[in-house]
């Protein structure tokens, strides 16, 4: 059967580095130990002034060109997620098919998703190549959260890094389906939940919208910073990230024993560890890979499984469970049989 | 609304030792009942997430965000959970 499957990942992380010192000079009460301890994470990228998402994501897609000697010419889908898009319109994907100098008989398009981006992204390119329509498809994520950041918000800005991944996907002949079953859910209720509240048409950045609050915990924000509930994220993640799992155990009429490696939206170490203990994934199959780049919103799946390739921790023929869940709310999870065809396979 | 029995489940737990543990979380020395969570910094949202995680994990209790964040004292935190 003719079917998508990933060749190779790639991802891009800013220069600019923010360190937990940094950051405990910043909050009373949050020294850098304790940002280790509750966030997993010892530094975090961004980007420097007059660098944005797309900048990174053509760092991240040269490098996959660079590494695999892919042919950019054979590329004729081109599929952008990020929430930090340049500008309303035009795509940022068509000026992205321009810098990276694909051909003009690209299909390109971007979506609008957060950690939940991968999933969705692998489901949108697989249904364009095994319907024939795309061969070869280069999904680029990138997000640069920090633009939307307020310095002295800690509850946000311990966490969220600056980066892009690009994965090469094409068509392959396979006797089964390298990527999938994709079980994929969204619950909008949870909207004001993680947002940017101004910036868009509905409440446009003007005074009112930059007037600045101090809440109780001391971070500081206006309308056109990110907002973050993170106990209501919890709630949210905890009780739908277990049924996800399951759900798609059960679509693919298997048991956690047959996965080599679970690879989760990657967070938090707080709740990464609640997640793992509560659907009892052994930890030498529970990959966690963030700790030096934070969390990258739709990038973090994509870094923790090339890191995971790289390292040998991931091998030919293994099994791969994806799960991303947050921004929307929006969650999906799926398969991949990781068999990356050779970079000189014939058609390559 | 209010809380619901974790389908993971945990041990019974007693209302003071719920207490100590939450103390022990939250590195909070001398948390007690009486204790004013609503304006203190250190109700912040990692010190309420460590919260849910407690009372999911030890005692088995999946509380609603929306109800944590009303709470103003320890003892409604506790009431919360119907100890």
């Amino acid at each position: 059967m003719r079917t998508a499957s990933i060749r190779a990942l790639d991802h891009y992380l800013p220069d600019t580095r923010l360190t937990n010192d940094e950051l405990a000079t910043l909050y009373p009460g949050w020294p850098s130990e304790r940002i280790r301890s509750k966030t997993g994470i010892v530094e975090r990228r961004v980007v420097a002034p007059g660098e944005f998402a797309s900048d990174l994501a053509v760092r991240a897609a040269e490098r996959l060109f660079e590494r695999t000697g892919v042919d950019r010419s054979r590329i004729d889908l081109l599929v952008y997620c990020t929430q930090s898009p340049d500008r309303f319109l035009p795509t940022t994907a068509c000026v992205l098919q321009e810098r990276l100098g694909l051909g003009t008989s690209v299909a390109a398009f971007d979506y609008n998703l957060g950690c939940s981006a991968l999933p969705y992204g692998l489901a949108i390119v697989r249904g364009l190549i095994d319907a024939g329509i795309a061969s070869t498809a280069l999904l680029l994520l990138a997000d640069t959260y920090s633009r939307f950041i307020h310095p002295l918000d800690k509850s946000v800005r311990t966490l969220f890094g600056d980066a892009a991944s690009a994965v090469l996907i094409t068509a392959s002949e396979r006797a089964t389906p390298a990527l999938g079953p994709f079980v994929l859910g969204t619950d909008g209720s949870g909207a004001q939940s993680l947002i940017v509240p101004a910036g868009g048409l509905r409440q446009p950045v003007d005074a009112a919208a930059l007037v600045e609050r101090t809440d109780l915990s001391g971070n500081v924000r206006s309308d056109a910073n990110l907002y973050m509930n993170g106990p209501a994220i919890f709630e949210f993640t905890a009780r739908r990230v277990p049924e996800l799992v399951r759900s798609l155990l059960s679509v693919a009429n298997l048991s956690l024993d047959d996965i080599d490696h679970v690879i989760l939206h990657q967070a938090s170490e707080m709740l990464l560890e609640h997640l793992r203990v509560t659907l009892k994934v052994r930890a030498d199959r529970f990959i966690r890979h963030f700790s030096h780049c934070g969390n990258t919103v739709s990038s973090t799946i994509p870094i923790a499984m090339q890191h995971a390739v790289e390292s040998g921790r991931i091998q030919a023929g293994d099994l791969i469970l994806i799960a991303g869940f947050g921004v929307g709310y929006s969650w999906g999870a799926n398969l991949i049989r990781w068999e990356p065809d050779p970079w000189n396979a014939p058609n390559f | 609304m209010g809380c619901e029995p974790d389908p993971m489940g945990a041990r019974p737990m007693e209302r003071a030792e719920l207490l100590r543990h939450l103390a022990a979380q939250l590195e909070w020395p001398g948390l007690e009942e009486s204790t004013a969570l609503r304006d203190d910094a250190r109700w912040d949202s990692v010190a309420q997430i460590d919260t849910l995680m407690l009372l999911q994990r030890d005692v088995g209790v999946s509380v609603a965000a929306d109800d944590l964040q009303n709470v103003r004292t320890v003892r409604e935190l506790l009431d919360l959970v119907d100890l």
